[in-house]
């Protein structure tokens, strides 16, 4: 008698077991070049990989596979953990082959079909869309950033290219006065509409101050043009700024912007060390990627949270470390990670921004670090919330905080950091 | 007759061959058996019977030893070891789960997370529909609205459901098909509701339906977080009525037809990228470029592998639980209770014996606030607050120093802590401290077995 759960007769017949072969994964290589292929075996220190679907084999060293190709070897293939921290990170952004010809102009361009009524010129990437507005902002420049530092994610994050999926982030350069004023005006009513009245408020105190935001867009705009809603807008004033690629603030802005996305947002209550996670990450990724920072951060506080203010860290970036590692030795800064986790933009001075920076500097600073970190992502991911300073520090490989900390003031003193 | 193999290509595969016969077992297999007069001989055991034991020199060779030759040491081993599980570990070790279970007949389709949420992609009255699988609701749910756009007929909402908060009403949905992959379940009723009802202004649903504890026991899921799949078993029964015989009946000799129009019937031996070796009825062998066959069959060679087909000639026999702590993980028994059955599993909350809820569907974990005190954890102030059927609900923010599940520890950690009876204030026995969400399960890279009745961690 035939059971109430049936199963379609066409899928059983595709069932018969065929012994199947590996399944067929996305391989990165430490220079961004990327191959579709099974894994055909791992053999002392090389992977064999098949190409699909023309089936050619190819032997690689497994140390000259991406960080998470590597994490995958180990998880999925049985792989010895040690090949995960093997060789030098290297800077996988300004290595990666980027192929512009696969970036094309969307016919008609970019509006939302509800909120401010300008278009945008609109040019689709393999992994982002970048709408720009202004006679002389060019959004290829721009572009090709973005797929730079999505490749410096895939590269590092085990997890970055599947929870990505198949839609893209949306990028907006806004350099037409009249645009960016009407598309904060439409934000500002939104975020009131959802009933955070705070949140109005500061869109409205900061958009003309801001260099750069994300912003939530809406679902009809999501589904039109298939993009994730949390969205990129540059303030764009000095579209020189935006010439080449990585320049340094937009270099700065997408980093942050591409680690918000992976970490997946914080709960009410694990938010802290959120900050100094993103912030860090973003000027470690600038100076670099770029040799200095054009970067300034903005805090608004107050009751109506228009008290904006301006901090910065010691000038351009070129003389952070320098700067930080003498005040350090003297004993002028401590090296303290809870207290740092703690500080919000307002408290901000320079020596702190720095120290930030120091702390994301020497979480990516080699190959063993840099799987810690993964880690750690991997976590906040998972629990939506920044783990304690006790929890980093094991995540780091230290029995105790004061172990992860002596670890870290060696790194800003006597170590590689610059 | 032209062949259809050219020189080259079977000098090229005998060399491949040859590098595959002499395949090393891996170094760990080795054992050091001793016979009674103390003589040391390094094999590794790769068959017995019941009352000897086949062991692999180095040298390749094999030699019969009687059990009663070997040590009592040996003896218990070679009484204890199974073939299956020595395949695996020599032969199928790179196979992933989802392989494994794939290649034992399940059926799998990926999942992806909303938060921490499972979410999969099925057809509510043939209609798309998002739907969230849940080992922690004790009933499916259709979200009212979506049932009503997708042609349902939602009945009177006189019945009560209940989630963290409270209650919500719902009624009764016939639903002709819910389809998931190939599975379809017919002619189900299910209840429906609002699953806006008293959420915050401005919330969206992000699914439209959820799947419950019942669905998943019928279809005897395998949920991994790890591979971001959830599997589920084929009707063995469609399966022999439709005559297609039993699983692995066919592995072995099929047809397989080239473009030329010429027929094979035997099986595959070996394959490289671009050439399979086939060994006929009749014992002849038979090399042929894989791009020579029909669609089809050209489809089935460049999907097997040796380490597929080793896997269903010797490890078939292998439960779940053997496939996963072969690779490591740690299993746990959970047990079922309540109609539909709810999973509970053993653990320690800061160093005390404790139950655990398994639930899917709680994107972090949660405790009682009265067992998370009486365990000694730090609750602060009631200012937080949860959010499900029924509305919101004051919670606090806890800090748990250790949770424990077998050799699986997490320390230091926050979750939220609120009254879990549900309504009925007075009653905080309820038997188990909280909810192992998938915060945890996710960390831990949990896989869930409604088979096997077993839930498996691995702490990286």
């Amino acid at each position: 008698m035939k059971r109430e759960l049936i199963f379609g007769m066409l899928a059983i017949g595709m069932l018969a077991p065929v012994g199947r072969a590996a399944e067929t994964r996305t391989w990165m290589s430490r220079k961004g070049g990327t191959v579709e292929a099974e894994l055909g075996g791992v053999s002392g220190d090389s992977v064999t990989l098949v190409t699909t679907p023309d089936s050619k084999q190819i032997k690689l060293k497994i140390e000259d596979l991406s960080l998470a190709d590597r994490q995958h070897l180990v998880e999925v293939a049985g792989a010895d953990a040690g090949i995960i921290t093997g060789g030098k990170p290297g800077l996988v952004e300004k290595e990666a082959r980027i192929d512009i010809t696969k970036f094309k102009r969307l016919d008609g361009g970019l509006f939302f079909p509800e909120g401010p009524s300008d278009s945008y010129d609109c040019l689709e990437t393999p992994h982002f869309l970048v709408a720009s507005a202004g006679r002389k902002v060019r959004p290829n420049h721009v572009a090709e950033t973005a797929e730079r530092m999505w490749h410096g994610m895939a590269f590092q994050h085990m997890n970055f290219r599947q929870d990505w999926g198949n839609k893209r982030m949306l990028i907006l350069l806004v350099e037409d006065r009249s645009a960016y004023k009407s598309l904060g005006d439409w934000y500002a009513n939104s975020v009131a509409a959802r009933g955070d009245q705070d949140g109005a408020r500061e869109v409205k105190s900061t958009w003309q101050k801001l260099g750069s935001t994300t912003i939530t867009v809406p679902d009809t705009m999501t589904t039109k043009y298939n993009i994730d809603p949390r969205t990129l807008v540059f303030n764009v004033t000095e579209p020189t700024k935006f010439h080449k690629d990585l320049e340094p603030f937009p270099t700065h802005s997408i980093a942050g912007f591409l680690l918000q996305k992976q970490l997946g947002g914080v709960s009410s209550f694990g938010s802290k060390g959120y900050f100094a996670v993103l912030t860090g990450h973003a000027f470690f990724k600038e100076i670099s990627l770029t040799g200095k920072t054009e970067t300034n951060l903005l805090a608004a506080t107050g009751s109506s949270r228009d008290d904006v203010a301006t901090k910065q860290g010691f000038k351009d970036g070129t003389s952070w470390a320098r700067t930080l590692r003498s005040m350090v030795r003297g004993g002028k800064v401590k090296v303290q990670l809870a207290p740092m986790l703690d500080w919000k933009p307002e408290d901000l001075g320079p020596e702190k921004l720095v120290l930030i920076y120091s702390f994301a500097y020497y979480m990516e600073s080699d190959s063993k670090r840099l799987a810690a970190f993964a880690k750690m992502v991997r976590r906040i991911e998972s629990s939506n919330q920044i783990p304690a300073p006790e929890e980093i520090a094991k995540i780091f490989g230290f029995e105790t905080v004061a172990a992860f900390e002596a670890d870290w003031q060696a790194f800003i003193k006597e170590g590689e950091f610059k | 007759m032209n062949s259809i193999i050219s020189r080259s290509l079977v000098l090229w595969f005998v060399i491949a061959a040859g590098a595959t016969a002499q395949q090393k077992v891996p170094e760990q297999a080795y054992r050091n058996f001793k016979g009674p007069n103390g003589t040391v001989i390094p094999a590794v055991l790769m068959d017995k019977t019941d009352t000897e034991a086949v062991l692999q020199m180095r040298n390749g060779k094999q030699i019969k030893v009687a059990f009663d030759k070997l040590n009592e040491e040996d003896q218990a081993y070679c009484k204890s070891w199974s073939k299956e599980k020595a395949v695996f570990l020599q032969k199928c070790r790179a196979l992933t789960i989802r392989q494994c279970l794939e290649l034992r007949g399940y059926e799998s389709f990926p999942f992806r997370f909303e938060i921490n949420h499972i979410l999969i992609d099925g057809k509510i009255n043939g209609k798309p529909a998002r739907v969230m699988i849940d080992t922690g609701a004790s009933t499916s749910l259709l979200h009212a609205p979506f049932a009503t756009q997708v042609g349902l007929t939602v009945g009177p909402m006189d019945e009560k459901i209940y989630g963290v908060a409270g209650e919500a009403p719902a009624g009764w949905t016939p639903v002709p098909t819910l389809q998931l992959g190939e599975a379809v379940f017919k002619d189900r009723r299910i209840l429906a509701t609002d699953l806006l009802k008293d959420t915050p202004p401005g919330s969206k649903t992000t699914w439209d339906a959820i799947l419950g504890a019942e669905f998943m026991n019928k279809l005897d899921a395998v949920i991994s977080y790890p591979d971001r799949r959830i599997f589920l078993r084929p009707d063995r029964s469609d399966q022999d009525e439709a005559g297609l015989g039993k699983a692995g009946g066919s592995v072995d000799y099929r047809l397989f037809k080239t473009k030329e129009g010429k027929t094979l019937r035997g099986k595959v031996t070996s394959k490289t990228p671009t050439v399979a070796t086939f060994l006929l009825v009749g014992g002849k062998t038979e090399q042929v470029p894989i791009d020579r066959f029909m669609p089809d069959d050209m489809a089935y060679l460049k999907a097997w592998s040796e380490e597929g087909a080793q896997f269903l000639a010797n490890c078939q026999g292998l439960t779940i639980n053997e496939l996963l702590t072969l690779r490591n993980y740690q299993m746990f028994q959970f047990e079922r209770r309540g109609t539909p059955p709810h999973l509970f599993v053993e653990g320690s909350l800061n160093d005390n014996k404790v139950t655990y809820m398994i639930d899917t569907g709680a994107g972090s974990s949660l405790l009682s606030v009265a067992s998370a005190t009486k365990y000694k954890c730090d609750v602060g102030p009631m200012t937080e607050e949860v959010w499900g059927i029924g509305g919101k609900q004051p919670a606090a923010v806890t800090k748990i120093a250790k949770v424990t599940m077998g050799e699986a520890v997490l320390t230091n950690r926050k979750v939220l802590s609120t009254k879990l009876t549900r309504g009925d204030d007075n009653n905080e026995d309820i038997g188990y401290v909280g909810l192992f969400g998938a915060d945890f399960m996710r960390e831990l890279e949990a896989v869930i077995t409604y088979t096997e009745n077993r839930i498996f961690l691995i702490q990286r």
